[in-house]
């Protein structure tokens, strides 16, 4: 079987499987519920881009002005309170995904969430205050978060379509027994949180938090901290992609749960003025998986010769630079390309283990702020790292054009081929 | 015939379709209303005519057929890629 008939036999089963995955309800709440929390990310990496300018006058105004302090709430206040945000987005997506009432899915979530979340108790004065540690609303806590969010709102989802029902006397209002009903889940599922949180607290985690945190979110981060997790990520990225089927998107749910938590802690830190620890993050990636449609549709513009290859570059270069390549993927078409496979699924390969290894050498600042995937780049590298960061995509640039050099040649010879053929036909015919 | 309908993952290169079929209902006289959404918020516009998806979510025709009252089809691949307005236009009115 050749190349081309193997891969027509894979694509539908991969679409198939692709529909089974991202139907999911856990899978299609996470994407899309990661997702809603850009608002909030992008004001505390605008904070985190204006507190870490790095330069000293600047900085020490900062700190003298006394503007360092309100910025730090802008940060304390997003990205510092990430998890609230996420339990909300999450609970809401959810329950709109069932078709269930919204705002009682999000008020569960937070009250779930705020059971197993401990308190600490502490004197001001003559008084005795008890208080959140902002440590479990942040980055910290996310993973508690989500598991609560979906936890509790699947809980509530079921229990509505349960419908509990409490036989009353036949004379009480149809719908004073209908208010009691739709409480019944809200108190159900709280008394429940109470008992989980009661029997952490039992043992020597002492509570949901530090128990996810140690057998879960710790041993995660040294997993997503391997270049090689971060490549898997990307090739099965590309190969979606290469088989036609929206990629990212499938994998935005399995990239932000690993990723999300360390970029917005690395967000926090560039605010506080600690050093960022977190090398691959979810920003990262936004910023360096690197330049290749735009190498690719500028090579298209300007090293062809097959008149369908320059059409489509005149359509893509502009997308291109905007990170959309739907015109290259489906006009070159790249999709079932064997021409292209090897480069395109390389190319983000390459481009992110060139930003990685720039960072671990410490020519790169670690990135800790969101851009939109659609920033451009140069002003994306220029943001993200400095004058570093413009190197960066400049050789990532030149890298991916150098991998699409001998492949894309091959595909213009092919056309060009095809396209005198076509020609020779038509003369042929005409001369008839 | 009034309402078209495209999705893709975001809506952000169907958006450019979009912009290009409208201008092929402009020479055409046409006064439709097309617009472009993310794959997630096609419930919001049931009351579409049409619904075209992107090839890069074909994945979703069949689920998407099951669930709606309204025709959905995929976009040709080649259309898509080259932009063609007038092409995915023509389509749409045919198949409403």
């Amino acid at each position: 079987m050749s190349f081309k008939e193997t891969a027509r036999k894979i694509g539908p089963v991969l679409s198939k499987w692709t529909v089974k995955f991202s139907n999911n309800m856990f899978v299609k709440t996470i994407a899309s519920g990661m997702a809603r929390l850009l608002p909030v990310t992008i004001v505390g990496s605008i904070i985190a881009l204006i507190s870490s300018i790095p330069y000293d006058p600047y900085l020490n105004f900062l700190e003298t002005s006394g503007i360092k302090s309100y910025l730090s709430l802008g940060d304390t206040m997003t990205n510092g309170l990430i998890t609230i945000y996420l339990v909300i987005s999450l609970a809401y997506e959810m329950a709109r995904n069932y078709k269930k009432s919204q705002i009682n899915a999000i008020s569960i979530s937070l009250v779930a969430f705020f059971i197993l979340t401990p308190l600490t108790a502490f004197t001001v004065g003559e008084d005795q205050v008890l208080a959140f540690t902002l440590t479990y609303l942040g980055s910290r806590g996310m993973f508690v978060g989500m598991f609560t969010a979906l936890i509790a709102t699947r809980l509530y989802v079921l229990l509505m379509d349960k419908g509990i029902k409490i036989k009353m006397h036949p004379s009480v209002p149809p719908a004073i027994s209908g208010s009691f009903e739709s409480l019944f889940p809200i108190v159900i599922i709280s008394l429940l949180f109470i008992g989980i949180s009661a029997a952490f607290a039992m043992t020597s985690f002492g509570d949901v938090h530090t128990f996810i945190y140690t057998v879960l979110q710790k041993p995660l981060e040294g997993a997503s901290g391997s270049l090689s997790t971060m490549l898997i990520i990307c090739l099965v990225g590309e190969l979606f992609w290469w088989f036609g089927i929206h990629g990212s998107n499938v994998t935005s749910a399995i990239t932000n749960t690993l990723y999300l938590p360390l970029a917005i802690a690395n967000a926090q830190a560039l605010v506080t003025g600690e050093n960022a620890q977190f090398v691959l993050n979810s920003y990262f990636l936004n910023i360096y998986k690197g330049p290749r449609h735009l190498a690719l549709a500028c090579m298209l513009l300007w090293l062809t010769k097959s008149k369908q290859l320059k059409a489509i570059g005149k359509v893509a270069v502009i997308p291109g630079a905007f990170g959309i390549s739907e015109p290259m993927k489906f006009g070159i078409p790249m999709v079932y390309n064997p021409y292209i496979f090897v480069p395109m699924v390389l190319a983000p390969m390459i481009s992110v283990s060139i930003a990685y290894f720039a960072t671990i050498i410490g020519f790169l600042p670690i990135v800790g702020i969101n851009l939109p995937w659609s920033m451009p780049p140069i002003i994306g590298g220029f943001l993200a790292g400095g004058f570093a960061g413009v190197v960066i995509q400049v050789v990532q640039f030149i890298a991916c054009i150098a991998l699409y050099y001998p492949f894309l040649k091959l595909l213009d010879k092919q056309k060009v081929r095809e396209e005198t053929d076509k020609e020779m036909e038509l003369k042929a015919a005409g001369g008839m | 015939m009034e309402k078209i309908l495209l999705a893709c993952a975001g809506g952000f290169s169907t958006s450019m379709l979009v912009a290009k079929m409208k201008e092929a209902a402009k020479e055409k006289g046409l006064d439709l209303w097309i617009d472009a959404v993310g794959e997630s918020d096609i419930e919001e516009h049931l009351d579409s005519d049409i619904i075209l998806l992107g090839p890069q979510i074909a994945h979703r025709l069949d689920d998407l057929k099951a669930n709606l009252e309204i025709p959905v089809f995929v976009i040709e691949s080649m259309d898509y890629g080259t932009m063609n307005g007038k092409a995915v236009l023509e389509f749409a009115l045919n198949n409403a």
